[in-house]
């Protein structure tokens, strides 16, 4: 299964940043997983609220930037 | 008439704000230490935390969309140091269409895109980028192929 990172930006600007095709915690070590959310996390408001976690190949993180 | 906002965004890097703002049609202008806006805050509209009515007007650099009068100017974040925010005067009706409405949803959409995408390209990894309509109105989507 193909490993891809999904970013959306919805109608109010707010970010919701998925992983897919990672097993386990794969996806939480992986470089360029960290790097772009790190990148994003940095510059994009002061608020990065994660929602939940889930252990099995998907992670999904929302932030909200209307606060 | 002005109605100010602060943009909810912080912007740390001026390559990414030059990128943004090609995107949509305009153009990064370094060095501008002013912005036009409407020019004179009369109080039809409250002014932004942490902005004083000294403030509007004057900025680092700004945005200049072809066209359209009035610009964003790109300020000293009040919070964080080195970072940049963005105020702008969307009382000009041309700019707020440009920019996604009073909120700059546009603007917000296409700087993350930039910024995720300019990360993705660092590692050397394909992005694929789409726009999708909604009810509400359209959001973006970055696929990374990792």
């Amino acid at each position: 299964m193909q490993k891809q990172i999904i970013i959306e930006v919805d109608e109010e600007g707010k970010i919701h940043f998925e992983t897919d095709g990672f097993i386990g915690e794969e996806c939480v070590q992986n470089d360029v997983v960290n790097h772009v959310k790190n990148a994003l996390g940095k510059g994009l408001g002061p608020e990065f609220k994660p929602v939940f976690y889930q252990t099995n190949q998907k992670k999904v993180v929302h932030k909200n930037f209307c606060g | 008439m002005s109605h100010n906002e602060v943009i909810e965004l912080e912007v740390t890097d001026l390559k990414t704000l030059s990128n943004t703002a090609k995107r949509l049609g305009g153009k990064l202008i370094l060095n501008e230490k002013t912005y036009k806006w409407f020019g004179r805050n009369v109080g039809d509209y409250p002014l932004p935390e942490g902005i004083v009515e000294s403030d509007l007007g004057k900025c680092e650099h700004k945005i200049k969309f072809p066209g359209i009068n009035y610009e964003v100017g790109v300020i000293k974040s009040k919070t964080t140091k080195g970072a940049y925010s963005l105020l702008w005067d969307f009382f000009d009706r041309h700019l707020e269409k440009k920019m996604g409405g009073p909120k700059a949803i546009s603007f917000i959409q296409n700087y993350t895109m930039e910024k995720a995408t300019q990360a993705a390209m660092s590692k050397g990894k394909l992005c694929r980028e789409s726009v999708i309509k909604t009810e509400q109105g359209e959001k973006r989507r970055l696929v990374i192929n990792v």
